[in-house]
């Protein structure tokens, strides 16, 4: 099979995955106590508004006809309008993805190098005071609340040392165009970006760590240091690049667990992302937006993964496509 | 309490960070079960003086509403814990249920259920949760079924994986075969041995729980009626200019227990795999020495290879172990060496040695290795000279060796073809391409590697094509000097066969020296001229091939010899060492092979036997040397 | 001749045949694979059967289907003349008290969390031949039967402490203490040293020449068949090639796979110095499922057209003898150096 074959068919895979994820937010909402129209429409929503969801849904048709009804629903796109701004959610979700974007890559693409450059830095000496003294405290990392991070820097750099801004992407009387604005988000995103990066910086170090220290171990390299190649060479072409496989599915895996990360960054620096949308969406109770979010951070972590599949393919010649 | 057990507590005990973690989670446990007892101030109580900076009444001091921090942090660790041992319990409990179904049944069954795990594992399972009790709304026991319910999949595919292994582990086998019910394994054989990992990872679970209830909490879905330390925070973050201490106070505790937790579960994991601190790494630098001053020419007679005396022991902090315990032995230009001897008997270490590639914690403690008249090594330091080791000048130019195929020794994501040109150019910066095209058809040819098969990668040869193409490598660049270590253990016979005289017919025809590195002495006997035998770290007998099958002078060479079947001569009873000998009991005085040798005397026992030289280049270490090498040799033979 | 104590009929096994829904599904379904093809063999009492072949030749399949931890996909098992193919509970209990296994790998055949004796005491308990209080006594015998003494401290041993020659002789211990009739011994020597090696196998047979067992003894190494069998069966990519009497067989081989396997031994490598090579076209492992033809055509040296295109049957070559090859008797005569055109 060639690459756009098997991304074609990988992408075939996902449906059910897609559909599945469809149907437990389906079934969550009729679980869940209270009326289904209300959750769907948002509390105190216009009869006239409440009255068209119920025919959209199908409300008053047997469950299965609900759940097409349902499907058909999301696939259109349409996830209800939000109870609060009654602007409808895949619209309010789309307005505020760029700013997720730019701070959870940044944050990523930086913990990530930063992160696999330390570990296997570490990895070269392993049983060393500073393998111990760095594994600890990249455990400490992770450890640590995001959201609890994220305010101390605050504390510290905004509050006490007035050096950052606090919160939000810009300055409000700030320019809104050319370097001044790039300089003005930039110097927003210091904090955020510091408190989200660290946490994920522990795992890759982790992550980096066990893994070339795995390979440094393999035949292969000893091969390697046999023909004679410098160590440097031995890192690069023998151990990082055979180490970069596991490490690349995990950092696939593990994509849902960093956007919680983001959202709760949000959260604190008032960043206007989707994590800030989902905590005002939660204090108000507008279920529709909540469940929106969900579903489009399923289908982001379901697409994450598959270019980690396709990544995969491509540096592993052992994966038969 | 099994060894294994032992040995991990003791070892989680010993380091620091789990003698750290340990406390820290002492405290913190013990702290949440006394607070109804312990004189704090109830955690709700409002008092008059709000905002307090910590002091000695309000040790964490108080918040918007005048209740006492510490008190509040101590009832939040009572939430901590009950959702991290409540998510954990129930989440390993249904995922290992699960998991164990999908691995022991397999099939179909397995089939469906991995296809969940995998599922599940796509979730994003911090919104599920938020979602779950944004619709259900915020109560303790909720938060912790939800995380529950998506962290699941996690210790399914463990125990899994777990069970996988284990199910095809002999003793499983066995048990099954001796007509144990399917009950019985499973909580026998299967559960006992495959619960550890699940366990370990317990523990970072729970601390994944804790931050997720935390995080919940932050967002404003914690339980009103319980004291969070993500509610704690919650509310402290409103009031971070005017009182920093409400949100500080609450995170550390978080930081700490988490921090505990999952340290806890890395050195459980660490004492119970030690390799994986101390394995790999880069080689470390070792103390070197310059060349020798007086160092002759090399001559038309010069050895190609000449080592004395090298010793090279194994370090773990608590002991050391000697690996080659002086080992002399000259080997001519196009002369052909068998190192032959069981495991652990310090062959594989000596040819590291020889190479220079042993592990980090192996050190050379005495020894000189001459490679064509040059110290490469000198009393056990690698020889340097203008800055650059000595060895590695000879790197695969004149000194290149094959590994076990079977054991990776090719680079799996490179192709075969493209291994060979970087090799070449390594050595050879200014090649053309077109030469290096032309060097590397003429090396197959020679191994007898269809050139269509050059650009496979290493994963679709067979594995004797894969131990060919090592041996293409090792060739490359015409070296002298070729040590090959076990290069046909794993394969079949009729390849071990095939690959066994193609390396005899190379080497006669390219004139190469050669170091056959075995423990079959079926394997050296074609390609060498000299065999070496080794036991516990020396050579105890050397000598040409002939006279070492004819006429071995050594008690163990003899064993080695007589203990093979034969295919085609009589049919005689094998001689064996006895069952409860091992070579780790060798005797520290007296000869190292006393202890299994049927016919041991008391001076064997006490005196260390001298090295005999029997003939033109047979040497023994052995007391009865002589009688044994004029003895009746067909009754040694069989 | 006496009637065999265990039968392989015909035996076949095919794995993935008809993949599952979901393998079929997301396009993971591999093709059937063969492990064993009309496999018959016959174990007499007090006799033993080795079967040689390389990793591939579905020996040990023949050896997990003797012993029914794999049912056949076609074919019969039988024990002392009764179909025990499909056998299930209690019948099934007491087959595997009469049949046992050793296994390959000894690092591996000892549960580490339990004592060597409560190992050996497992079997005893689940056929409940032996009062509890008995159970002791029995496996200090047994320890000592199988020369591992003092058998009281290798009774209170953990696996962890032990060699692999003494895990071995445990493991052999284990699949003797219920007395079965039948053994079948999965290259019980192949992981151990050399010199360790030896003992083993003349412990087996000293066991042999004392109870009358049967054995069933799975190798590669031609030499270690003649040492331990009286019968040999060659096997190769899932079938039977020759078989006959041990001697005889290797004597005067007819078919030209066996003769290989003779000329490969390492003996020879240290007697005969140089030797005339024959350079095989392929390695087993790299065949994608079975040859037309005679299974062994794409590496046999003789090979000639009728091969490729006619598999060969089992046909007798001697007395007590069979071979599946088309020139057995030309092989019988002339060897490898046979002249077919």
């Amino acid at each position: 099979m060639r690459l756009p074959q098997y991304f074609l068919f990988r992408l075939l895979q996902m449906i059910p995955i897609a559909l599945f994820i469809v149907v437990i937010n389906f079934a969550l909402i009729h679980i869940a106590p209270g009326d289904v129209s209300i959750l769907l429409a948002g509390e105190g929503a216009d009869p006239a508004y409440m009255q068209s969801v119920r025919e959209a849904y199908g409300l008053d048709r047997p469950l299965y006809q609900q759940l097409g009804a349902y499907l058909g629903q999301v696939l259109q796109g349409d996830l209800g309008l939000s109870f609060r701004t009654r602007e409808p959610v895949i619209d309010i979700i789309a307005e505020r993805i760029p700013a997720t974007l730019l701070l959870a890559g940044t944050s990523l693409v930086l913990a990530s190098v930063a992160g696999v450059v330390i570990g296997a830095l570490v990895a070269r000496r392993p049983g060393s005071a500073m393998d111990t003294a760095v594994t600890t405290l990249s455990i400490s990392l992770f450890s640590i609340p995001v959201f609890w991070l994220g305010l101390m820097l605050i504390l510290l750099f905004a509050v006490t040392l007035r050096w950052l801004p606090s919160s939000g992407m810009m300055s409000i009387a700030g320019p809104r165009e050319g370097i001044g604005h790039v300089l003005d988000i930039a110097r927003h995103m210091v904090l955020p970006v510091v408190a989200l990066s660290a946490v994920w910086l522990g795992q890759y170090v982790r992550l980096s760590r066990a893994s070339v220290s795995e390979t440094l171990a393999e035949p292969y390299v000893t091969t390697a240091r046999a023909i004679g190649y410098p160590e440097r060479r031995v890192m690069s072409r023998f151990a990082l690049r055979n180490a970069m496989l596991p490490i690349v599915t995990v950092l696939g895996l593990e994509l849902g667990m960093l956007l919680s990360g983001a959202v709760l960054t949000e959260t604190v620096f008032s960043w206007p992302g989707l994590g800030r949308l989902i905590y005002e969406a939660i204090l108000s109770r507008d279920t529709p937006v909540i469940m929106g979010a969900f579903l489009i951070m399923s289908f982001t972590v379901m697409l994450a993964a598959l270019l980690t599949d396709l990544l995969y393919a491509a540096l592993d010649p052992r994966v038969s496509l | 309490m099994t060894p294994a057990l032992n040995r991990t507590i003791g070892a989680v005990t010993r380091s620091l960070p789990g003698a750290l973690s340990l406390i820290i989670l002492a405290v913190i446990i013990g702290l949440a079960i006394s607070a109804p007892f312990l004189p704090i101030p109830d955690p709700a109580a409002m008092e008059f003086d709000l905002y307090q900076s910590p002091s000695t009444d309000h040790w964490l001091g108080t918040d918007n509403y005048g209740r006492d921090i510490y008190s509040r942090v101590v009832w939040g660790a009572r939430v901590a814990l009950t959702v991290a041992l409540g998510a954990a319990f129930l989440s390993i409990l249904l995922g290992s249920a699960l998991g164990a179904v999908a691995g022991y049944f397999g099939g179909t069954v397995d089939g469906l259920l991995s296809r969940v795990f995998d599922i599940f594992l796509l979730i994003p399972t911090f919104f599920l949760i938020l979602l779950i009790v944004a619709l259900f709304g915020a109560s303790l026991p909720l938060t912790i079924v939800a995380i529950a319910l998506t962290t699941w999949p996690r210790s399914a595919r463990l125990m899994r994986s777990q069970v996988l292994t284990l199910k095809s582990r002999v003793y499983v086998q066995a048990a099954l075969a001796a007509g144990a019910p399917q009950w019985w394994v499973i909580l026998r054989h299967v559960i006992p041995n495959g619960i550890a990992p699940i366990i370990t990872d317990g523990t970072i679970l729970m601390g994944m729980a804790i931050l997720t209830e935390a995080g919940l909490s932050f967002l404003g879905l914690g339980d009103q009626n319980m004291v969070s330390w993500g509610s704690m925070i919650f509310e402290g973050q409103r009031h971070l200019r005017l009182a920093p201490w409400m949100s500080i106070a609450p995170g550390v505790a978080l930081l700490l227990l988490v921090a505990s937790l999952n340290l806890l579960g890395d050195q459980i994991n660490f004492a119970m795999n030690p390799q994986l601190r101390t394995r790999g790494g880069a080689p470390r630098k070792r103390a070197s020495v310059a060349p020798p001053a007086d160092e002759p020419a090399p001559s038309d007679t010069t050895p190609i290879l000449e080592v004395e005396n090298l010793r090279l022991e194994y370090r773990t902090p608590d002991r050391r172990v000697t690996a080659v315990d002086g080992v002399s032995f000259s080997l001519p230009r196009g002369g052909s060496l068998g190192i032959v001897g069981e495991s652990g008997c310090g062959k594989s270490s000596l040819g590291s040695a020889l190479l220079q590639t042993m592990p980090n914690n192996a050190e050379m403690t005495a020894g000189t290795i001459r490679f064509d008249g040059r110290a490469i090594v000198l009393d056990g330091k690698p020889v340097v000279e203008k800055g650059r080791s000595r060895i590695d000048q000879l790197r695969w130019k004149r000194l290149a060796t094959i590994f076990q195929s079977a054991m990776n020794a090719l680079n799996p994501v490179t192709t075969v073809r493209r291994q060979m040109i970087d090799a070449l150019r390594l050595h050879k910066p200014d090649i053309k391409t077109s030469e290096a095209a032309a060097r590397i058809g003429e090396v197959f040819d020679m191994i007898g590697i269809p050139r269509s098969r050059m650009n496979a990668y290493p994963h679709q040869l067979s594995g004797g094509m894969r131990q060919r193409a090592m041996i293409a490598l090792s060739l490359i660049l015409e070296p002298d000097l070729v040590i090959a270590d076990e290069p046909t253990t794993a394969l079949d016979m009729l390849i071990q066969d095939q690959i066994l005289g193609e390396i005899a017919d190379l080497r006669a025809r390219l004139n190469l020296s050669l170091i056959l590195v075995s423990h079959d002495m079926g394997a050296v006997a074609e390609s060498c001229d000299v065999v070496a035998v080794m036991y516990a770290g020396r050579i105890v007998e050397i000598a040409p091939t002939r006279a070492i099958f004819d006429n071995p002078a050594h008690p163990y060479t003899r064993t080695l010899i007589g203990s093979l079947p034969s295919l085609t001569g009589p049919l005689e009873e094998l001689k064996s060492l006895p069952a409860t000998e091992t070579a780790a009991a060798a005797a520290s005085e007296g000869c190292r092979f006393a202890h299994a040798c049927p016919s041991a005397t008391e001076l064997c026992r006490t005196t260390p036997p001298p090295v005999v030289a029997l003939s033109d280049g047979h040497r023994s270490e052995c007391h009865f040397a002589r009688d044994l090498a004029f003895a009746d040799t067909r009754e040694a033979t069989g | 001749m006496t009637t065999p104590i265990l039968q392989l009929d015909r035996l076949r096994m095919v794995y993935n045949i008809g993949p599952g829904l979901v393998s079929r599904l997301t396009g993971r379904a591999d093709p059937p694979i063969v492990a064993a093809d009309d496999v018959s063999l016959s174990l007499y009492p007090g006799q033993t059967l080795a079967v040689v072949g390389e990793s591939g030749s579905g020996k040990t399949t023949a050896g997990r289907m003797a012993t029914l931890q794999e049912r056949p996909s076609a074919g019969h098992v039988r024990y002392d003349g009764q179909d025990v193919t499909h056998i299930t509970g209690a019948a099934l209990k007491s087959f595997r008290a009469k049949v046992q296994m050793i296994f390959q790998n000894p690092y591996d055949a000892l549960n580490p969390r339990l004592t060597v004796g409560q190992s050996l005491a497992e079997p005893l308990r689940l056929h409940g031949l032996v009062p509890r209080s008995g159970l002791r006594q029995a496996v200090l015998e047994m320890l000592e039967a199988v020369e591992l003494r003092p058998a009281e401290s290798f009774a209170d041993s953990f696996p962890s402490e032990l060699s692999g020659g003494q895990l071995q002789r445990i493991a052999i211990a284990r699949a003797l203490i219920i007395k079965p009739r039948v053994v079948i011994a999965d290259e019980p020597v192949s992981m151990l040293d050399v010199s360790i090696r030896s003992g083993v196998m003349n412990l087996m047979r000293d066991i042999q020449r004392k109870t009358g067992l049967t054995y069933l003894y799975i190798t590669h190494d031609l030499s270690v068949a003649r040492y331990m069998a009286d019968r040999i069966a060659v096997m190769y990519l899932g079938a039977v090639l020759e078989e006959g009497r041990a001697e005889t067989l290797i004597a005067n081989a007819a078919h030209p796979y066996t003769r290989l396997l003779i000329r490969a031994a390492p003996e020879h490598r240290a007697s005969a110095g140089k030797r005339s090579r024959i350079r095989l076209p392929s390695d087993a492992a790299s065949q994608v499922g079975v040859p037309s033809g005679c299974r062994f055509h794409p590496r046999c040296p003789l090979a000639q057209p009728v091969c490729r295109e006619k598999v060969p049957a089992l046909g007798i070559v001697g007395t007590d003898r069979v071979a599946a090859c088309h020139f057995a008797k030309d092989v019988q005569v002339n060897g490898l150096s046979v002249s077919l055109d």
